[in-house]
C-alpha cells in the first residue's frame, strides 16, 4: 500500500454533472481533487435510456410539482429538456474548472445509467458520481433544510470506505489528501470482517494515516450491506464518500441505493 | 465773535512720559478687564447671563475691536461653571431605517455605549452560531424535518409500494416526474410493451394513470407540509436565537437602567438580532459578497450590513470635557452650522445610512455657546435661515440643501431632531446689525441682546494708565519687545491721532496690536532690546510712506503748477478749501480751489458739482445751506436777484460732505462784494443757516495737506489755516506742523462764526447792522448788500434783463 503521492499519477478524473442543487458537490469534489492530483477533468452528462423510452409509452402523463394536470411527453420535448440541461452541466463544469485553472472536457453519455454501469463505462482513475438515475426512491422529495445553520467548512465530514486492498489504500489515501485540503473530518469505515481480522485492519488503516499525518475516526461497520453502509454514514454527518470502485459493498444495486440514500456524491478510486 | 490764532501746545495733545512709573511694560501688570467698553461689557454679561429663549447676543463694533476676544473670554469664564452637555448618539431605527433614533445620555457614556455594541455584535457573532450549532438545536431540527420527511415518504413509500406491486417505477424527468411500467430497473420499450398481451397493456394503462392521480394529489399536499415545516423551523431558529441573544443583551441592559431611551433600544436590538438572527451566522458573508465587474456592492437600507446595523453613531461626546462648550465657527456654512449627512459613491449610486450623520456647529456649541460671524453666516446660501430656524424650533434639525430645495428625490436620511439649548453670539459691524434689526422681523426676536462695542475712551491720566497696561498685555499675548515710557506715550499719541481727538484714545485692539507690531519689527531693526519712541514713530512714517504714493504726486503736481494752488496775494472769489482723500487705510488733505462767480439773476445758487452729478448729497446740502444763508443775511426783506455759480477747480472725482461750506460763503462773498482773498490762508468748516462755523472731520489731515503745499514753496510767515473752534480739541498735528506754527512760520486759525473769517480772509471787518439795520460803510457785508441791492432794482425795473448783469 502506497501513498497517493507515491502512486502512478492520476491523470482523469471522470465526474457525473446533474444540475440540480445537490449535483453541485460531486464536482466541485472533483475540482478540488483535480487541482490537488493536477489531472484533467472530464465531466459526463447522462442521458438515461429509461428516460428516452417515455415517448414511447403514450399513455404516460408528466406530473409536475407546480402544475395540477399531468403533460404527455413526446420525444421532440424531452430531446430539447435534455439538450438544455446538458448545456447548463457543461458551463456549470466550465465555471467550476476555470475557478480553480484546472483543464477539463465535457460528454453526453446515453446509456442505462446505473452507477455500476458508469462505473465500468470510464476508465478514470477517479470517478466522482452523484444521483444518475432517472428511477428514484422516495427520498428525492426530501426539501432543502431551511435550518439556519449549515455546517461550516472546518466541519466538512469526508467519510472512506477502507478495505485490506491496494485499491483500499488508494481510496483511503485519496481521502486523506482530500480531507487536508478542506480541512475535513475523516472518518475511517472498517467493513464488517471476522472478529479475529478486525485488529489487523485497524492497524492497515491507521499505517496510512500516519503516513498522511492524518487524524481520523475509524468506526467498526457491523453489517455488510447497503444499508449498513448509510447507517453508519449517514450518522457521521458525512458530505463525501471515497471508496474503492471495486468495492462488494457497492456492486450493482447497492450504489445507487447510497447515491440515493446518502444524498451526497460518491468518489469511486481504482 | 472771537478769532484764536492757537497757540502750538493746543495743535497737539501731549502725553508726558513722566506722568507713568514703569520703566517698560514689563514692570506692568497684565489687564484682567476690558477698558473702554462699559456696555458692551454689561450687555454681554446680561446676555450671556438670562436663561430665555430669544436672549441670543449680538455684538456689533468695527472689525478689530475686540468683539470676539471679549465674548470668548466672557463665555469661556461662564461656561467653566456650566453643566457638561450629554452626550448624543445616532442608532439604527429598526422600523423606519431612513429615520434614525437619537440618544441623550451623561457625558461620556456615548463612548461606552458604542465601544459596548461593538463588543455585543462580536459577542453576537460567536454566541448565535454556537447555539445554532448545538447539538440542542441540531436535535431539534433534525427532529421537525424527520418527521416531515417521514410524512412524506410515508406517502410516497404508500404510492410507491404500488407502484412496486404493478410493476411500475417512479422516474425523474428533466421537469417533473412520471410512473412507468419497468422490467429489471429498465422501462419498457414501446415495441416489449405492444408485445404484451391487450389485457395487460389495458391494465397497465389504468394502474399507471390511478397511480398518476395518486401521485399528484402527494405532490399537491407537500408545498403544504413544506410551509408548516418551514413554520416550525422558523418558531425553533426564534427561540434558539433569543437564547442566545437575550443573555447578551441583559447583561449589557444592566449597565444602563438610569437610561429609560437606551433601554428602550438594546430592546429593540435584541428583537431584530432574533428578527435577522441569519446575519450573524457565517453562510450570511457569502450574501454580502455580491459583486458587479469584480465591485462589491452595497446593501439596501433593510438589508444592512450587521456591523452597520447595531452599530452606534457616538454624535456628539464630551468625555473628556469640564464644562459647557464654547464653539466659535469660522466657516459657518449651512452644512457645518447644522451638521450633514454624507454619502460615499457606489458605482454612481450615492449610499448612506446612519452612521454617516456628522455634527454641525450648533450640535458642538450644545448647551454652551456659539459664536459666529454675523457677515458669514449671511453670506453663506442658506446659512442665516437654518440658524433661525433651529433657534426658533429649539431644535437641529439635519437636512441636506438638496432636500430643501427639493432638488433631488432620492431616499435620503431624516434623522430624529436634537433638542437645541445654546447660546449664539453673533459678531458683526453695526450697519449689520441695524440692517437685520430693521428687515428681518425675526431677528429682533430671536437676537434680543445687543452689545455695542465703542471704538474710542476718553482720556485722562487713569484711562492711560490702564492703556499702558493694555499695551503691555498685548505684548505679551503677541510676544513682541517691551516698550518703554516715552514709546507707551507715543503709541497713546498716535492712538489719539488715529482717533483724530486729542480727547480719547482707540480702542480698537487690532491697530493698536499693529502698531505694536511694526514698532517691535522696526526695534528689532535697531538692535534694541526694547522699543524706544523712535522706533514708534519709525513704524508710523514707514507705515505712511508705504501708501503716500498719491499724496505725492499730488503735491508734486501741485509744485510744478499741473494743480492750480495759490498760496501767496490776494484773489476775489477764490478760497483755498481743504478736501481729504480717504484712500482706505489712509487719508491725506490737499488744499483745492473753490471759486464762486455772480451775476444778476433769479435767485440761484448753481452749484456745478451737483450740477454734473459729482457732488454728493451731504455737499449740495452745504450749498443750500449756504444759499438759505445768504438770502438770510443780506436784504432780508426783498427777493434775491441772484445767479451765482461755485466750483471746485480742478476737481474731477465725486465730492462729499459740507466741510466746504465756508470756504464756499466765503468765495461768493468775495465776489459779490469784489473783496480779494487772502491765498495764504485755507478754509474749511461748515457753515450753518445761523453762519455759525460748525466742526469738520479729518482736521489734521487738511491742515497738514495745506502746511506741506506752503512748506514746499517755502513758509512765508502769513500763511495758515482757518478751522472751526470747534475742532480745537481734535488736533494732533504733526510735529513739523507745530515746529513751524511754534517758530511763527505758520498758523491755525479757529473761528466761530462766518463774520469771524471774513476778517481773516479779506482784512475788511465784516460788520453788523446799526439801528437802522445797516451795515457799516466800508464793511464786507455792506458792500455784499450793496451789490445786490443794486441786482434787485435793475431786476425790479428791467424785469426781462435778468441774467444780463454780471460781475
Amino acid at each position: 500500500m502506497t501513498p497517493l503521492n507515491e502512486q502512478p499519477p492520476v491523470k482523469r478524473i471522470t465526474v457525473t454533472l446533474d444540475v440540480s442543487e445537490s449535483g453541485r458537490a460531486p464536482l466541485e469534489t472533483a475540482v478540488r481533487l483535480a487541482a490537488i492530483t493536477g489531472a484533467e477533468l472530464e465531466g459526463v452528462f447522462v442521458e438515461d435510456i429509461n428516460l428516452m423510452r417515455l415517448p414511447g409509452l403514450p399513455f404516460l402523463r408528466e406530473v409536475r410539482p407546480w402544475s395540477i394536470s399531468g403533460e404527455q411527453i413526446s420525444t421532440q420535448r424531452m430531446q430539447r429538456e435534455l439538450r438544455t440541461l446538458a448545456r447548463r452541466a457543461e458551463q456549470m463544469l466550465e465555471h467550476a474548472a476555470r475557478e480553480l485553472g484546472v483543464p477539463w472536457s465535457f460528454q453526453v453519455w446515453r446509456g442505462h445509467a446505473a452507477a455500476a454501469t458508469l462505473a465500468n463505462a470510464f476508465g478514470a482513475e477517479i470517478l466522482s458520481l452523484g444521483r444518475v438515475s432517472s428511477l428514484v426512491s422516495s427520498r428525492v422529495f426530501a426539501t432543502t433544510r431551511p435550518v439556519a445553520y449549515q455546517a461550516r467548512e472546518t466541519d466538512t465530514a469526508i467519510s472512506v470506505l477502507f478495505s485490506d486492498s491496494e485499491q483500499g489504500g488508494r481510496a483511503l489515501a485519496t481521502a486523506c489528501s482530500l480531507a487536508r485540503d478542506m480541512a475535513a473530518r475523516l472518518t475511517v469505515m472498517l467493513p464488517a470482517v471476522e472478529p479475529q481480522d478486525v485488529q489487523a485492519l485497524k492497524e492497515k488503516a491507521i499505517v496510512v494515516l500516519r503516513r498522511h499525518e492524518q487524524e481520523a475516526r475509524l468506526v467498526q461497520m457491523t453489517g455488510s450491506d447497503a444499508q449498513s453502509l448509510v447507517r453508519v454514514a449517514g450518522a457521521a454527518g458525512m458530505r463525501l464518500l471515497v471508496t474503492e470502485a471495486e468495492h462488494p459493498l457497492l456492486q450493482l444495486a447497492g450504489l445507487d441505493q447510497c447515491l440515493e440514500a446518502l444524498f451526497c456524491p460518491v468518489l469511486l478510486v481504482r | 465773535m472771537a478769532v484764536k490764532q492757537l497757540a502750538p501746545e493746543r495743535l497737539y495733545q501731549r502725553c508726558d512720559p513722566e506722568q507713568f512709573d514703569f520703566t517698560t511694560t514689563e514692570d506692568l501688570e497684565d489687564l484682567s478687564d476690558v477698558i473702554g467698553q462699559p456696555r458692551a461689557v454689561e450687555a454681554v454679561r446680561f446676555g450671556i447671563g438670562i436663561l430665555h429663549k430669544g436672549y441670543n447676543l449680538f455684538a456689533f463694533g468695527p472689525t478689530g475691536s475686540g468683539k470676539h476676544a471679549m465674548v470668548q473670554r466672557y463665555a469661556t469664564d461662564k461656561a467653566k461653571s456650566g453643566e457638561c452637555p450629554p452626550d448624543w448618539c445616532y442608532v439604527n431605527n429598526f422600523q423606519q431605517p431612513h429615520k434614525p433614533r437619537i440618544l441623550s445620555m451623561p457625558a461620556g457614556r456615548g463612548i461606552q455605549l458604542e465601544q459596548d455594541m461593538d463588543q455585543l455584535v462580536e459577542d453576537l457573532h460567536d454566541a448565535v452560531p454556537a447555539v445554532f450549532d448545538s447539538d440542542e438545536y441540531r436535535t431539534h431540527s433534525q427532529a421537525i424535518e424527520d418527521e416531515f420527511n417521514e410524512r412524506k415518504e410515508q406517502a410516497l413509500g404508500e404510492l410507491q409500494s404500488k407502484a412496486d406491486e404493478k410493476h411500475i417505477a417512479l422516474m425523474r424527468t428533466p421537469s417533473g416526474f412520471t410512473l412507468a411500467p419497468v422490467r429489471e430497473e429498465e422501462v419498457l420499450s414501446s415495441d416489449e410493451f405492444e408485445k404484451l398481451p391487450a389485457e395487460d397493456r389495458k391494465r397497465i394503462e389504468q394502474d399507471t394513470e390511478k397511480l398518476q392521480e395518486r401521485l399528484r394529489k402527494v405532490l399537491q399536499q407537500i408545498p403544504d407540509w413544506q410551509k408548516e415545516f418551514h413554520d416550525r423551523i422558523a418558531k425553533l431558529n426564534r427561540e434558539i436565537a433569543a437564547s442566545a441573544v437575550l443573555n447578551l443583551v441583559n447583561t449589557l441592559r444592566s449597565g444602563y437602567q438610569a437610561l429609560p431611551a437606551v433601554i428602550e433600544y438594546l430592546d429593540a436590538v435584541a428583537e431584530d438580532v432574533v428578527a435577522n438572527f441569519r446575519h450573524f451566522l457565517p453562510q450570511e458573508e457569502e450574501k454580502h459578497g455580491l459583486r458587479i465587474f469584480g465591485v462589491e456592492m452595497a446593501q439596501r437600507d433593510d438589508d444592512m450590513q450587521v456591523d452597520k446595523r447595531y452599530k452606534v453613531n457616538a454624535f456628539m461626546t464630551h468625555e473628556d470635557q469640564d464644562g459647557a462648550p464654547v464653539i466659535y465657527e469660522d466657516y459657518p456654512s449651512y452644512n457645518n452650522l447644522i451638521g450633514r449627512v454624507e454619502h460615499r459613491s457606489e458605482l454612481g449610486a450615492l449610499i448612506t445610512d446612519f452612521t454617516m450623520i456628522r455634527p454641525g456647529a450648533l450640535h458642538r456649541a450644545n448647551g454652551g455657546y456659539l459664536i459666529v460671524d454675523a457677515l458669514k453666516v449671511l453670506m453663506q446660501p442658506f446659512a442665516w435661515d437654518g440658524l433661525k430656524r433651529a433657534l426658533q424650533a429649539a431644535e437641529v434639525r439635519i437636512e441636506s440643501l438638496a432636500q430643501l430645495m427639493s432638488v433631488v428625490s432620492t431616499v435620503s436620511l431624516e434623522p430624529e431632531p436634537i433638542p437645541l439649548n445654546v447660546k449664539v453670539i453673533l459678531l458683526g459691524e453695526p450697519h449689520i446689525y441695524y440692517l437685520l434689526s430693521m428687515y428681518d422681523p425675526e431677528f429682533n426676536e430671536l437676537f434680543k441682546v445687543a452689545v455695542d462695542f465703542d471704538y474710542r475712551m476718553d482720556r485722562t491720566p487713569e484711562s492711560q494708565q490702564l492703556y499702558a497696561r493694555l499695551i503691555g498685555s498685548l505684548i505679551r499675548v503677541e510676544q513682541l519687545r517691551h516698550l518703554d515710557r516715552p514709546a507707551v506715550a507715543r503709541v497713546i499719541e498716535h492712538s489719539a491721532r488715529l482717533l483724530e481727538d486729542g480727547e480719547k484714545l482707540l480702542t480698537h485692539t487690532r491697530s493698536l496690536t499693529d502698531i505694536l507690531r511694526e514698532a517691535d519689527y522696526w526695534a528689532a531693526e535697531q538692535q534694541h532690546e526694547t522699543v524706544s519712541a523712535d522706533d514708534v514713530q519709525h513704524a508710523v512714517d514707514t507705515r505712511i510712506y508705504r501708501v503716500d504714493r498719491i499724496r505725492e504726486r499730488m503735491q508734486e503736481e501741485i509744485s510744478r503748477g499741473t494743480l492750480l494752488i495759490d498760496t501767496t496775494g490776494k484773489k476775489t472769489g477764490q478760497v483755498n478749501g481743504l478736501s481729504v482723500l480717504d484712500m482706505g487705510n489712509f487719508m491725506f488733505g490737499r488744499p483745492t480751489r473753490i471759486t464762486a462767480r455772480a451775476r444778476m439773476g433769479d435767485a440761484d445758487v448753481v452749484d456745478i458739482e451737483r450740477e454734473v452729478e459729482l457732488g454728493g448729497p451731504i455737499h449740495s446740502k452745504g450749498v443750500f445751506i449756504l444759499s438759505a444763508l445768504l438770502g438770510a443775511r443780506y436784504l432780508p426783506d426783498r427777493p434775491l436777484a441772484l445767479s451765482a455759480s461755485l466750483v471746485f477747480e480742478q476737481s474731477y472725482g465725486e465730492i462729499e460732505g459740507d466741510s466746504a461750506s465756508s470756504a464756499e460763503f466765503f468765495a461768493l462773498l468775495s465776489a459779490l462784494a469784489d473783496a480779494p482773498v487772502d491765498q495764504s490762508l485755507a478754509v474749511t468748516g461748515s457753515v450753518n443757516q445761523q453762519g455759525e462755523i460748525q466742526p469738520i472731520g479729518g482736521v489734521n489731515e487738511k491742515i497738514e495737506g495745506f502746511f506741506d503745499v506752503c512748506n514746499m514753496r517755502g513758509l512765508t510767515g502769513d500763511q495758515g489755516v482757518i478751522i472751526p473752534a470747534t475742532n480745537i480739541k481734535h488736533l494732533m498735528l504733526r510735529e513739523d506742523v507745530r515746529e513751524a506754527v511754534a517758530a511763527g512760520k505758520f498758523a491755525i486759525h479757529a473761528i466761530d462764526t462766518v463774520d469771524d473769517g471774513i476778517k481773516l480772509l479779506t482784512g475788511l471787518p465784516a460788520g453788523k447792522r446799526n439801528k437802522k439795520g445797516l451795515f457799516p460803510k466800508g464793511s464786507l457785508n455792506r458792500r455784499v448788500e450793496d451789490t445786490l441791492g443794486r441786482y434787485s432794482h435793475v431786476m425790479r425795473d428791467h424785469p426781462s434783463s435778468g441774467g444780463k448783469g454780471s460781475h
